[in-house]
């Protein structure tokens, strides 16, 4: 409540006038002795009563008049929020989750059906000339109609009534983000913002808060139903080779996810090409096992699926992986200063790493280039490329780098002698800046740590400590002005970079700004350098390990980098349609999951010059059935800030002008009465 | 008292005025001793009455030879008896009375009713006083000598009205003596339970006497002038109360008509004059029209 003049309630006081004038005229009032009166009129104490009664009344109605009559000057309104329904137009958001949880039936209905008929609903409720912008949450959010315009409710109805749960994931915050934004740049008027979402706990990440969302009023329709739901589903599914020998055979990891009250008793069946395995497999209810298949599968194959029997959430009992890295677990080793002394060599103590092979871990085969020879063939049959102190590369060498990183590939580039001499531009594609400097330690050298402990990976943590035995006497240092996909993982205790990861499209980077051998460091010499230099060459095969791994989900789209001599590509989505792209660039027709197999041509008429697939799963997230225990938005409405939120004033005025008008004529019935 | 103060309710103008006028209710007395009024017996007088055939008893010596010679019949001759009036003045002396402070209804019905005693004690009636105070009752045996008027004006110079209204005792034959037959005289508001008093001059009136009412209304009573807010009180029961006079005026007068109206139609029933009390005029005027009123009351009633 509020008033538009508060300085007249300072008035209010004054409503007391009546009670002072009462007395005050009791006191000063003329006295006059009339029996006649007191015998004729009031005699009889019922008389007297009533009229001491009706006195009082007065009083009251008087004083109420006044605090009326002040109220009414002090022009008093109500603030309440803009609800759906009132008279006037409003700006209005709706933010429907469209995601693949919302596909799992429940209760003979799917949380998609119910929030679109709750949607339709509510739109058909809004006051005329509303504005209303339609927003879908699934991966990536889009907002309806584009270009920052607005529909009228009737014309958003009829794009909700055509509209389909996706299988992507789930985006809510960035949903509710654009919502908001939609909404704010719509117009001045009451901005209120309506969410139908099953509220997975996966899809709530960085869900807006209460700042975010001041002037705007959100409303929330939990579309889970009250029907208990459970899911079963294939949560991963990766493809690592056995070993080099034989090359056909295939380690399949999977990940069965189970969400319901009972527990898995079924066939989890994989299959390569035309090899398959079946195997009944347990899982307890509410959780999430692992399970590893090996299979000899056909040299042909380059992808394959786990598949468990459909439920209520077929898409997501089904998930493809990638071989097409399948069996090489290679490193190629590119030495930049090569000696004739062996253990004097720069990659001596690196292959003496990789040489060294843990029970039951596969290993590793290491080919030696010179750098004047890499090429790309070299490229197609390793995971990992390893640059250790190489000065010159051609720069067609430094982008089939470039493209076999982007790929999904790994590079690790070590410092040295020569390392300095990196000042191609076109080094930048993989370096995160060019070399700077040399920085020389004191004599005690520099010692090694992590950047961020907390954020490194688990097997660098582990590591840590024999990390730190170590002594670095010499680095390299790079150029300020990095990419946002470069990060430090390790440092020397004075603060320089000393290890730098960078992302590449699918692969990714790893720059050691030391050398790999002990001419700037003693770290080969230590006990961590083995398990460090596996760690480093692992974990640049892990992106090439998953078939281009982060596998993509249903709505990311992929970058298909024509070869060279390539001038097009052709994709085959899993519908069997093709489409087809003339220049590198980002496949985002990515809503199927399956498998996508990619050719690429020459001129026309040649034959196909190559060829790749990728996959693309649904988002294991949205396997998921737990939710939050308390959802973001208190449902069913709450108002974004007290005080900020659009609220409608409800006047008083008229309310009060009735009240005063009766109270005036009932104060002069009364006094006809007394 | 001072002779100054004891005058006071009967001036010097008002005896004046009053000094020729007679009261000769036609009724008969029940006096004591001669007097101008028809006595309720006959007796040896010079005024012939009629004949009446003897009977056993009658005394022989008002055998009339005359028409015994004539018609030779026994006829007895009988005389109209003269006899004085015993008047009873009964004063009303409750804090009702005392209203307006500058000329009070007491004052105002003291001064008839001295007007009175002194027009009656002029022509040899006996002439009595009650005083109808609640705490402080007065009664003043009737006499007829003319210094009885000083102790009348006396005591009603004297007597102070307050508190309630006792006309029911004050009227009571038992105590005031009012059994002989005679005239009673009444000044009051009749602001009590009025009906009692009415029904005891009633009385008065059954027994062969004459019964008046003086109904004293001050004029505030009458117009009710009052304007404003004011603090009403009544000075028999001490109530008061805060009220918006003009608001007040219209209730008040209906609710005093009406009153007026119930007392005139009982009086006239129960053959009481009724005299209300224009306090506008001087007290001897007021006395002169009662005894107008009250020398034809054999026509009518009520003024």
């Amino acid at each position: 409540m509020g008033f538009e003049s508060p300085a007249i309630l300072w008035a209010l006081p004054a409503m007391a006038l009546p009670l002072v004038l009462h007395f005050y005229l009791r006191g000063r009032a003329p006295t006059v002795a009339l029996d006649a009166l007191m015998h004729l009129v009031l005699a009889g104490g019922a008389t007297a009563m009533r009229l001491r009664w009706i006195h009082g009344i007065l009083l009251a109605v008087r004083v109420a008049v006044l605090a009326v009559l002040i109220l009414l000057f002090a022009r008093p309104y109500l603030v309440v929020p803009a609800v759906v329904g009132a008279v006037e137009p409003i700006s209005f958001a709706l933010v429907i989750d469209d995601s693949l949880s919302m596909r799992l039936a429940s209760g003979g209905t799917t949380p998609w059906e119910r929030a679109k008929a709750q949607a339709l609903k509510v739109l058909s409720e809004l006051p005329p000339d509303s504005e209303v912008i339609v927003v879908a949450a699934s991966q990536p959010p889009r907002a309806w109609p584009g270009a920052g315009g607005t529909w009228t409710a009737e014309r958003a109805a009829r794009h909700v009534g055509r509209m389909s749960a996706s299988r992507g994931g789930t985006d809510l915050a960035q949903a509710v983000r654009t919502g908001l934004e939609r909404v704010r740049a719509a117009g001045p008027r009451h901005r209120r913002m309506w969410i139908a979402s099953d509220f997975r706990e996966s899809g709530l990440a960085g869900f807006p808060d209460a700042d975010e969302r001041a002037g705007v009023t959100l409303t929330t329709f939990d579309a889970a139903g009250d029907t208990p739901a459970s899911n079963r589903a294939v949560v991963g599914a990766v493809a690592v080779s056995e070993a080099p020998v034989p090359a056909n055979r295939v380690r399949v990891q999977v990940e069965l996810r189970n969400d319901a009250e009972a527990p898995f008793a079924d066939v989890l069946s994989v299959r390569i090409g035309l090899a398959s395995i079946a195997r009944k497999v347990e899982c307890p209810p509410w959780r999430t096992c692992a399970f590893e298949f090996v299979l000899d599968a056909d040299e042909e194959a380059r992808f394959g699926e786990a598949r468990i029997a459909p439920d209520d959430l077929p898409e997501d009992d089904v998930r493809w992986f990638s071989l097409s890295s399948r069996g090489r677990n290679a490193v190629l080793l590119v030495n930049g200063s090569p000696r004739r002394q062996v253990e004097q060599d720069e990659t001596f103590f690196l292959e003496r790493a990789l040489a060294l092979r843990l029970a039951n871990a596969p290993g590793t085969s290491v080919i030696r280039v010179a750098p004047t020879d890499l090429s790309p063939v070299h490229l197609s049959a390793v995971d990992v490329v390893v640059l250790a102190n190489v000065g010159l590369l051609r720069p067609d060498q430094v982008q089939a780098l470039v493209e076999f990183a982007s790929r999904g590939g790994g590079v690790l580039i070590t410092a040295g002698d020569t390392f300095d001499r990196l000042h191609d531009p076109v080094w930048a594609g993989l370096l995160p800046a060019l070399p700077r400097d040399r920085l020389g330690a004191p004599s005690s050298g520099f010692g090694l740590r992590l950047r961020d402990a907390k954020a490194a990976p688990s097997a660098l943590r582990a590591i840590a400590e024999l990390l730190e035995q170590a002594r670095v006497h010499r680095l390299s240092l790079l150029d300020d002005g990095w990419p946002a996909d470069a990060r430090i993982l390790v440092e020397t205790d004075s603060g320089a970079p000393l290890l730098v990861e960078r992302r590449l499209g699918a692969g990714g980077v790893l720059v050691w700004l030391t050398t790999i051998d002990r001419d700037w460091t003693d770290l080969p010499l230590r006990p961590a350098y083995a398990p460090f230099v596996r760690w480093m060459v692992e974990s640049l095969q892990s992106f090439s390990a998953a078939g281009g791994h982060p596998a993509i989900r249903v709505g990311e789209s992929r970058r298909v980098t024509l070869p060279a001599g390539s001038t097009r590509a052709e994709i085959r989505v899993p519908a069997g349609e093709r489409v087809r792209m003339a220049a590198t660039g980002d496949f985002t027709a990515t809503a199927v999951p399956g498998v996508y197999h990619v050719r690429f041509f020459g001129p026309p008429g040649d034959m196909p010059t190559g060829s790749d697939l990728f996959v693309v799963n649904v988002d294991p997230a949205e396997s998921g059935l737990a939710r939050p225990d308390t959802l973001p938005v208190a449902s069913p409405a709450e108002p974004a800030t007290p005080g900020e939120a659009p609220m409608r004033k409800v006047p008083w005025h008229p309310w009060l002008l009735g009240i005063a008008l009766s109270l005036f004529l009932v104060e002069a019935w009364l006094r006809g009465k007394a | 008292m001072t002779e100054e103060g004891r005058w006071e309710i009967l001036p010097d103008e008002a005896r004046e005025a009053l000094g020729r006028l007679r009261l000769r209710p036609k009724v008969l007395a029940d006096g004591r001793v001669g007097g101008i009024h028809a006595s309720s017996h006959t007796g040896q007088s010079l005024e012939f009455a009629d004949l009446k055939g003897y009977a056993f008893g009658d005394d022989p010596r008002g055998i009339d030879w005359k028409v015994l010679a004539r018609t030779d019949k026994v006829y007895v001759r009988r005389y109209q008896d003269e006899t004085n009036l015993t008047a009873w003045l009964v004063q009303d002396a409750s804090a009702s009375m005392n209203q307006p402070s500058n000329e009070t209804k007491y004052r105002h019905g003291a001064s008839i009713l001295a007007g009175l005693a002194y027009v009656l004690l002029r022509q040899g009636d006996e002439v009595g006083l009650v005083l109808a105070h609640a705490r402080h009752p007065r009664i003043c045996p009737p006499r007829g000598v003319p210094s009885h008027l000083g102790e009348l004006c006396n005591l009603l110079t004297d007597a102070r009205p307050s508190g309630p209204t006792v006309l029911g005792s004050a009227l009571d034959p038992g105590v005031a003596g009012l059994s002989r037959r005679g005239l009673v005289v009444l000044a009051s508001d009749m602001l009590t339970d009025w009906q009692v008093a009415v029904d005891a001059l009633g009385a008065t009136v059954a027994r062969g006497g004459v019964a008046v009412l003086l109904h004293v209304l001050s004029a505030d009573e009458r117009t009710f002038p009052f304007t404003g807010t004011m603090v009403f009180r009544s000075a028999e029961t001490g109530e008061s109360a805060l009220l918006d006079a003009r608001g007040l005026r219209k209730r008040f007068l209906a609710a005093l008509e009406a009153f007026v109206a119930q007392v005139r139609a009982a009086c006239h029933d129960a053959g009481v004059f009724y005299h209300p009390v224009d306090m506008t005029l001087p007290p001897h005027v007021q006395v002169a029209s009662v005894l107008r009123a009250v020398d034809g009351g054999r026509r009518r009633r009520s003024i």
